[in-house]
């Protein structure tokens, strides 16, 4: 069994390199974005230390919302899971081996965008940007990456073929990028926008990335961001497996619906217990 | 024949609509097998409860010894199947595809052989979008016996198929039968199952409504035979339709075509008529009923759906 799922991570992995959507939506974007952010911001230091996180969860998001449930998704359609289920190894073994190639692709390209990062830091500033916690912020990282490939899982069992994956995750991405604090710092946002980020995932993403990469406190500093991030893990987690269906043309169907609506429940969930905590009105 | 496959009593019903109803058969080794039926008769779910796919509301399905629905993982690792999809991702070679599936079998026959046997030894490095749509079907079958399977399931195996690839598709289900393995197949093509097949089941409606050998059913139809005739010159209508046992004549081909339930008695009145008319006799063939016919005979619909006095009236002209 283990030789049979290893087999099929390895060809997750062939088929991500060999994907052209992956290249775009877990590098490419995520690069275009981190370099607008470096030109934008290339006199400033502060400023350009304040967008790195987002770069990093950019990354991450992408993967999350396009790459990995657009093949997931693409698999279903074309009967490959059903394939999949002819065989004496669980299908169960087959999405979470796709889900953790695709996380690892994830965080390879973080590590570039990173990377990138650090060296654009030391040619304008003439220093080396050092994360604060260099262990704690690979941790913090992976968490995000789990939590946001959850989400995705989410996306990849209700979207009902490969393209619909990509209308979806635009949805998805786009609020994101806008008023979910991973396109603009939220403390640079008007007081509304903090309060609807909260109920959004990609802001809780950027905070234990930031606490990771440059404040003293590190991960300890942001324990409800982490405990967010965990909720809305293993609710998606919960939420993908309550979804999943291994038939091509079966709609979603009432009980499917019923899974969407507890997924972004929690999502709500985690908003309104950051608003009675007050967590809007903390600075960033 | 040992029975490789026993079906008891198997149901299905999505909400409220029962597609599968009591259908019970048995399958020898070294038997081929075909079901029969329109779109939506049953037969692709019927195979998928069989392959352990889909869960039945009631019945027993016994394969190679193992209960399929208790145990699907034991029955999916002696199970190979060609289902109607052939579900490969594009990027991947054949070599790549061949591995992956290779590796998720405890058992594996010898994908090289497979391979040459099939025709694919000189495309293994060629990703699957560009194989040729016979040579995607032949990949399927490839990775329907990568396991080395005892039983093996093919759903409209022909289907989009040139004759070539399909005839060699036939040879290939001859020989699995000759290795001794258990095929079960669905097909619209008659002359197909007529071919291919030892025993046929019909399903209708989710029920099954006839099994046995083409011979059987054959020649268990009342579907009457077909008697094609020319004269030189022609005869009347009326003559041919005062014969015996003569239910229909219509022109066909230049001459006549009878319909008749009693062939021998309408072809020796036949003859007596023709020698007192003094004409010449130029075409003569006595065809029995087919397959088709017994299909249409028994479920009033042909396997493509059109009704049965539209395919009558098409097999007259």
């Amino acid at each position: 069994m283990i030789a049979g799922l290893a087999v099929h991570f390895r060809t997750t992995l062939l088929l991500a390199q060999r994907s052209v959507l992956a290249w775009a939506m877990v590098l490419g974007a995520p690069l275009f974005i981190l370099a607008s952010f470096i030109s934008l911001n290339r006199t400033v230091k502060s400023y350009y230390q304040q967008h790195v996180p987002l770069a990093l969860a950019i990354s991450l998001f992408g993967a999350a919302c396009f790459s990995m449930p657009a093949a997931l998704a693409a698999e279903r359609e074309r009967g490959i899971w059903r394939r999949y289920r002819l065989t004496p190894l669980p299908t169960a073994g087959f999405i979470a081996g796709s889900a953790l190639a695709h996380l690892l692709i994830a965080l390879a390209a973080t590590a570039v965008q990173l990377a990138i990062a650090v060296i654009a830091h030391r040619l304008l500033f003439a220093t080396w940007l050092v994360p604060a916690h260099p262990i704690e912020l690979a941790v913090a990282v992976l968490v995000v990456g789990i939590a946001y490939t959850c989400t995705g899982l989410v996306l990849a069992m209700a979207a009902g073929s490969g393209n619909a994956v990509i209308g979806l995750g635009l949805t998805f991405y786009l609020p994101m990028l806008t008023i979910g604090g991973l396109g603009i710092p939220l403390h640079k946002m008007p007081e509304v926008v903090r309060h609807v980020s909260c109920f959004l995932p990609g802001r809780w993403g950027v905070d234990v990335i930031n606490a990771a990469l440059f404040k003293p406190a590190g991960l300890a500093g942001v324990g409800f961001s982490l405990g967010a991030l965990a909720v809305l893990a293993l609710t998606g987690a919960i939420a993908a497996v309550g979804l999943y269906r291994w038939e091509p043309d079966r709609p979603l169907g009432w009980r499917g619906w019923l899974w969407l609506a507890f997924a972004f429940a929690s999502w709500v969930a985690v908003g309104l217990t950051a608003e009675a905590m007050g967590v809007p009105g903390q600075k960033p | 024949m040992a029975d490789r496959i026993v079906v008891e009593g198997l149901a299905k019903r999505y909400g409220s609509r029962q597609v599968v109803r009591d259908v019970s058969f048995r399958v020898g080794a070294g038997e081929v097998f075909g079901l029969l039926g329109q779109n939506g008769a049953g037969k692709t779910t019927t195979l998928e409860c069989l392959l352990g796919l889909r869960r039945p509301d009631a019945g027993r399905i016994i394969v190679d010894g193992i209960d399929a629905i208790a145990d699907p993982r034991a029955l999916h690792a002696r199970v190979g199947a060609q289902l109607q999809a052939t579900a490969v991702h594009d990027a991947l070679s054949v070599r790549e595809a061949v591995r992956l599936f290779a590796a998720c079998y405890p058992s594996r026959a010898d994908a090289g052989a497979l391979l040459a046997r099939f025709g694919l030894a000189d495309r293994v490095d060629a990703r699957f979008a560009t194989l040729s749509g016979g040579q995607k079907q032949r990949l399927a079958v490839v990775l329907a016996l990568i396991n080395d399977p005892t039983v093996v399931v093919f759903d409209e195996p022909t289907v989009g198929l040139d004759p070539q690839t399909r005839h060699e598709l036939h040879q290939a289900i001859r020989e699995l039968r000759r290795d001794g393995r258990s095929v079960v197949l669905t097909t619209h093509h008659l002359d197909e199952a007529a071919e291919l097949c030892d025993r046929i089941a019909v399903i209708d409606r989710g029920s099954l409504i006839a099994t046995g050998t083409p011979a059987e059913l054959l020649a268990r139809a009342r579907a009457p035979t077909r008697i094609a005739l020319a004269t030189a010159p022609a005869l009347i209508a009326s003559v041919l339709s005062a014969l015996p046992a003569v239910s229909a004549v219509e022109p066909a081909g230049g001459g006549w075509s009878l319909t008749s339930t009693a062939p021998t008695a309408t072809v020796l009145a036949l003859a007596r008529a023709v020698e007192a008319a003094g004409v010449e006799l130029t075409t003569l063939s006595v065809r029995p009923p087919t397959l088709e016919e017994v299909f249409l005979e028994l479920t009033g619909r042909s396997p493509d759906g059109s009704p049965a006095s539209a395919t009558v009236a098409g097999a007259a002209r």
